[in-house]
């Protein structure tokens, strides 16, 4: 199976560790051999499992089969719907939510793999009745039409606001450029984000 | 997506002994790359073992090299004021890539070692030799101006869709693999991915129970100066067309050390030795770097649909090799 | 004179608030007890039978709950009126690629998607009409739509006229096949309560699939109820049900369970419609100084195989956009195996100008004259193809000031002039045209005691302002704050609407709600000059004005009584009219217009183009709600630099299989392909073809884009480009 020229492509390392490498794996590796007998602790789950998310800031707990997607366990099992499947491929954007604070796509993600993890979505963007700058400046600046990308694009760009938004349009797009907008509010999503940055929203 | 099994880790070696134990399992990081493969029928695993937990995550140096956790998110890598300071080409080449949510996402392994990118790979109702051993390629005859012009094969002419991987093989990156037992290896990023030839279906080198730890650089190369052209169908957020990753030092108004890889034209991140011989030893006129971006595109062999490749590839190396002296 | 507009000017849509927040509820988004979840599975071939499918693995994956094929999926009756007529599982003949097969139900989308792609089958299969070039040896006039979508035009003696002529362009163009791609993949949620129908589908024309879904059930069309809250995109592969509709529902009826059917995004590309690819030969003859003297433009549009009755009418603007009496425009249709096609923003018109206004740019270039000259040379002075005056023409003030804000005259018209920082700078620009559309449509407004004025309509929101711009036309009517009005849409239990697509919607539900609003108004007047004791007694109804939430005496403004009152002291405590818009027959023609103005920005050596620069000059009628109709004017642009630079669906030319199905694949522009954009509404009040005095807007304002690109990057470089999008390799090889 394995081609003829696998081995002179491959070297060997001998001793302990690549320094690098060492320095990345950490102990649970260095001690490699005897670990065996905590292998019967690693859990296999076949078939519908609860996992607990912390979503929104609160514990949330979704029994899901290993292939449910975070998308599909908001939306369909946790019903917080304004999260949006668009391309389900990672290739538009509306369904950006923050794990750990980052924005992700949670198309591209399992439920079961983000166990324990912190997922805040559009619901939980604003925790009170008042708007997110970024919501008020949506709204003013016309930042959307059919609206189906917009839970996305406010979640995204609050990440890009966060990290200090890009002042030229090359750079504020390039931060932006994840989010599809078919109706193509672009030029308005811009200005809502430049206004909500400057505080103005 | 077809189900599965899933198992998650918590370190190398339990990783590693589920997947010594488990035929058809694969292992699972940023799943960028792998939940669409299982979603499109690609790939069907058994088991997918989550390492994505796993303490590889890290971005470390010592004197000689400059090392990645395999699990650092592009992001991360992109973020890291060593590789900003060392290493450019690699943060910009990453930069080029995909979006900002899928950086975020994806880890550095994870994208050295993503799919190949042909439509019909991606679509299981078609014939597709790297997919279906023997099926046939319908890509050639097909739609192909995406293409692959270098390194294709009678069998496939996928190309390999990482900007990272065209980066680090320029630089001579390489990655460190354990498997079960131990055995450590390291393989240059540039012989990791494999040609098609009459095996497309081996993508890469690694066997099936191989994970990797880390991807190095040479610290040697760190300072080049540098640049990553990247041409695509819309401003961002694609794939290349065509992509060079160009790293030099100039001493004395002459080019004393080059390293040249083209992406985008090539099932795997296309090491450009011909455009690098081109140039060293010479000051970088018009003329050598003309001579730079025949020797790059010497042997392709594009179809209808994809031979403007050839002279894009020259003329996005072109322009990298000027950036890179500016 | 007319101003650029601003983003910020005008009412903030009426459903912001619930976009911003998430809570707009999309058809994907609703979640019903015990709903299931269907997933198709598609065949592998474009053309032949299915011999037999093995549905034993997907009927044994977890979660699976049932598995339809024709064998044993009941026959429907063919309900007709789609767009695509054939409806899957029921029978075996194979059309296009990704036809459904079989469908999975399941008790999660996961588990559906995952027995769907366990479904086997084999197939007898025909070698598929699989390229625009194979078709053409089948290609067939297509039969009219109505009296003027059709086959066929002429005027004049245009091959002589063409012969004589001083100037000739000949010129054939090519246009690519699209997709719609709305974020939102159509999707479908069906439930059934005993024998009556309830759907929820992604749609924009809900009154259309309740018919359909009640001849496909043999059910009475008031057991049918289609709703839809919001629509994340439509563009027009959204109006009305396509089979999946209908077999969403049919399988809620089998299964006993509500279901929920999302399309994948592959499925998009075969089974919502797709414009359809067109070659156009534009001959055109000029007199020496420009002015046309013959058009001959002969369209061929790609055509399913199995459906006659989709063309791409790209010959069209020929017909009404230039002056000339001299016009034959011929359509022919070349039938591929591909799933049905549909009209796509902008139909007709968008692909028919690349044709027209790239010829135009040629002419310019070889006579020197200026295209913003050369246009205002040919505007016709009233429609040549009906034989109507125009109910209005601002043709020339789009030109104008257009060119005039975009600063035109910096132009250099030699190619190649320009460069800045390495880059080759150029301008361009062509007209935009659609019919200024209108149909019948019906409203109700009402009036309740506290004052709320509720507008209900089976219109549906997609994303075109409609609620906010339907709020400002019932505010203005009744002169009450928009915040006291409530627009009720989306729900077949309204009054009847038409299909929010075309353009017809302002023109049509907005007069329908005028005209119900003015009677509305109109009776509280009478009812309140008849009511003695009450303010307005005694006054005469026809002078009341409506202002401030009260009708006013403006013989003495000092008489007044609020609407609220009078809506109290009515029966029942409201009072409610329907206002009824039906066209009326035309006295006159009316177009909505535009022009583009482009600039681009060239690296040579890359062959990368940049639109740098864009503005719109658009005249179309009265602008009921400036806010939303400019978000539809720079949307509208922007899709067009979709067209002429990046979008096209490939189909494997051997298999006829959609090739780049994918948001990974197939690229719409992101928010870096997107300059600043400048919008700008010349006078042009029209209330001839409708009370309302507004016209067609979504369409037209995507139309023209692609030749204004092509022209200037023609400036910019020297390389003229006659088959869209225009793509890297095609300047590559003519830099």
């Amino acid at each position: 199976m394995a081609k003829n020229d696998d081995i002179t492509r491959r070297e060997f390392v001998e001793g302990t560790a690549v320094a690098g490498a060492a320095a990345a794996i950490g102990p649970s590796f260095m001690a490699s051999s005897a670990a065996a007998s905590a292998l019967s602790s690693v859990q296999i789950v076949d078939g519908a499992s609860e996992v607990t998310l912390q979503v929104n800031g609160k514990p949330a707990a979704v029994t899901v089969d290993p292939h449910v997607t975070l998308l599909d366990a908001l939306r369909e099992k946790l019903q917080l719907t304004g999260t949006k499947k668009g391309c389900n491929q990672g290739g538009c954007g509306a369904c950006t939510v923050w794990i750990d604070g980052e924005r992700v796509n949670a198309c591209m993600t399992l439920a079961i793999m983000q166990e324990g993890r912190s997922v805040t979505t559009i619901e939980g963007l604003s925790e009170s009745d008042e708007l997110h700058p970024l919501q008020a400046a949506f709204i003013e600046n016309d930042a959307f039409q059919c609206g189906f990308c917009t839970s996305g694009q406010i979640m995204s760009a609050a990440k890009v606001i966060e990290a200090g938004a890009p002042e030229t349009t090359d750079g504020l797009s390039e931060a932006m450029n994840g989010n599809i907008c078919r109706c193509s509010a672009y030029p308005q999503i811009r200005a809502a984000i430049r206004d909500a940055a400057a505080g103005k929203g | 997506m077809q189900n599965f099994s899933y198992a998650r880790p918590d370190t190398v070696d339990s990783a590693l002994s589920l997947m010594a134990d488990h035929q058809g399992a694969a292992f699972i990081a940023g799943g960028t790359d792998m939940l669409n493969r299982i979603r499109d029928g690609v790939s069907a695993p058994g088991l997918l073992i989550d390492i994505s937990r796993l303490d590889l995550a890290k971005v470390s140096k010592d004197k000689k090299r400059l090392s990645i956790g395999a699990l650092t998110t592009n992001t991360a890598i992109a973020e890291n004021h060593i590789v900003a300071s060392e290493f450019p080409l690699l943060r910009d080449a990453l930069l080029s890539g995909a979006s900002p949510q899928v950086r975020n996402m994806a880890t550095a392994a994870g994208n050295i070692l993503q799919s190949a990118r042909c439509p019909y790979f991606r679509d299981v109702m078609s014939a597709c030799n790297r997919r279906d051993p023997g099926s046939g390629c319908s890509a050639i005859g097909g739609t192909s101006r995406k293409l692959g012009v270098l390194g294709v094969s009678d069998q496939c002419i996928a190309v390999h869709g990482s900007d990272f991987a065209v980066a680090l093989a320029a630089l001579d990156g390489t990655v460190q693999t354990v498997r079960p037992g131990g055995e450590r290896c390291s393989i240059k990023v540039e012989d990791l991915i494999r040609l098609p030839e009459d095996r497309p279906d081996e993508a890469t080198m690694l066997a099936p129970d191989e994970l990797i730890l880390s991807i190095d650089v040479d610290r040697a190369l760190a300072g080049f100066s540098s640049a990553y052209v990247k041409t695509r169908d819309r401003a961002s957020f694609g794939y290349a067309l065509v992509s060079a990753a160009v790293a030099l030092t100039l001493d004395e108004g002459r080019v004393a050390q080059a390293r040249i890889a083209l992406g985008g034209v090539a099932p795997k991140p296309w090491r450009a030795r011909g455009a690098e011989a081109a140039l060293v030893g010479r000051a970088p006129t018009e003329d050598a770097i003309a001579e730079a971006a025949a020797q790059a595109i010497v042997g392709a062999t594009p179809t209808e649909d994809n031979r403007y490749k050839v002279d894009l590839a020259a003329r996005v190396l072109t322009r990298a090799i000027k950036e890179a002296l500016a | 004179m007319s101003k650029l507009t601003t983003m910020k000017a005008g009412l903030a849509r009426v459903d912001g608030l619930q976009k911003v927040r998430g809570q707009a509820r999309y058809t994907g988004d609703i979640v019903l007890p015990r709903m299931a979840y269907v997933a198709f599975a598609g065949a592998k071939i474009a053309s032949g039978r299915v011999r037999s499918i093995d549905t034993t693995r997907a009927e044994a994956a977890r979660g699976v709950i049932a598995v339809y094929t024709h064998e044993n999926t009941p026959r429907l009756p063919q309900p007709g009126g789609m767009r695509e007529p054939i409806v899957a599982l029921q029978g075996t003949r194979i059309h296009y690629a990704d036809q459904f097969i079989a469908a999975v139900v399941a008790e999660t989308p996961a588990a559906a998607e995952a027995g769907a792609a366990l479904i086997e089958a084999t197939y007898a299969e025909e070698a598929p009409v699989a390229t625009f070039e194979a078709g053409l040896a089948n290609a067939f006039e297509p039969e009219a739509w109505n009296a003027f979508r059709t086959p066929i035009s002429l005027r004049g003696d245009p091959d002589a006229a063409y012969e004589e002529s001083p100037q000739k362009i000949d010129l054939t163009v090519e246009t690519a096949m699209r997709q719609h791609n709305p974020l939102e993949a159509n999707t479908t949620v069906a439930q059934w309560r005993g024998d009556k129908l309830m759907i929820w589908n992604a749609d924009q024309y809900i009154y259309e699939t309740k018919e359909i879904a009640a001849r496909a059930f043999e059910i009475p069309e008031e057991d049918v109820t289609v709703k839809v809250d919001f629509v994340g995109g439509g563009y027009g592969c959204k109006v009305g049900p396509w089979p999946h509709t209908m077999l969403t529902a049919q399988i809620a009826k089998l299964a006993g369970r509500p279901v929920k059917m999302v399309l994948s995004r592959r499925q998009m590309y075969s089974s919502a419609g797709h414009m359809p690819a067109t070659r156009q030969h534009v001959r055109m003859g000029f007199e020496s100084d420009g002015r046309l003297r013959a058009i001959i433009h002969e369209s061929t549009s790609q055509g399913p195989t199995h459906d006659p009755q989709y063309c791409e009418w790209g010959a069209m603007p020929a017909r009404y956009l230039y002056d000339c009496e001299n016009v034959r425009t011929q359509h022919y249709v070349s039938p591929m195996h591909n799933g049905a096609p549909t009209t796509m923003r902008a139909p007709h018109e968008g692909a028919g100008i690349f044709g027209l206004d790239t010829a135009l740019d040629m002419l310019a270039h070889r006579l020197e004259i200026d295209p913003v000259a050369l246009r205002l040379r040919n505007i016709p002075p009233r429609d040549q193809h009906f034989d109507l005056p125009w109910s209005t023409n601002a043709q020339a003030d789009v030109y104008r000031q257009g060119a005039e804000a975009f600063g035109w005259s910096a132009r250099n018209p030699k190619p190649g002039a320009r460069r800045e920082n390495g880059e080759l700078i150029g301008m361009g620009m062509a007209s935009a045209l659609r019919p200024n559309s209108k149909t019948t449509a019906h409203a109700r407004v009402s009036i309740n005691g506290d004052g709320e004025v509720i507008v209900a309509s089976a219109t549906s929101e997609i994303g075109t302002g409609t609620a906010t711009a339907l709020t400002i036309v019932a505010a203005e009517a009744l002169g009450v704050s928009p915040d006291q009005v409530t627009v009720r849409i989306g729900d077949t239990s309204f009054p009847r609407a038409p299909y929010v697509a075309g353009s017809v919607t302002m023109n049509s539900v907005g007069s329908a709600v005028l005209i119900g609003a003015r009677a509305l108004k109109a009776r509280l007047a009478q009812a309140a000059v008849a009511h003695e004791g009450a303010p307005l007694y005694g006054a005469d109804p026809e002078t009341l004005i409506a202002q401030d939430g009260a009708l006013v005496d403006p013989a003495d403004p000092r008489r007044r009584e609020s609407l609220a009152a009078m809506a109290r002291r009515a029966e029942g405590g409201g009072v409610s009219e329907v206002g009824t818009f039906e066209p009326a027959a035309a006295t006159s023609s009316s177009r909505s217009l535009g022009a583009q103005f482009v600039e681009v920005r060239v690296d040579p050596l890359l062959g990368r183009i940049r639109v740098s620069r864009m503005l719109g000059a658009f005249a179309v009628g009265r602008v009921v709600s400036p806010k939303t109709a400019r978000s539809q004017a720079t949307g509208g642009m922007i899709w067009g630099v979709g067209e002429a630079l990046m979008e096209k669906t490939e189909l494997d030319p051997a298999t006829a299989r959609p090739v780049n199905a994918s948001f990974l694949d197939n690229y719409v522009p992101v928010q870096g392909d997107v300059p600043e954009i400048d919008v700008l509404f010349v006078d042009d009040i029209d209330t001839d073809p409708n009370p309302l005095g507004s016209k067609s807007i979504g369409e037209v304002v995507s139309t023209g884009v692609a030749p204004a690109i092509a022209n200037a990057l023609y400036n910019a470089t020297g390389v003229r480009v006659t088959s869209l999008p225009i793509r890297t390799e095609t300047l590559l090889a003519q830099l």
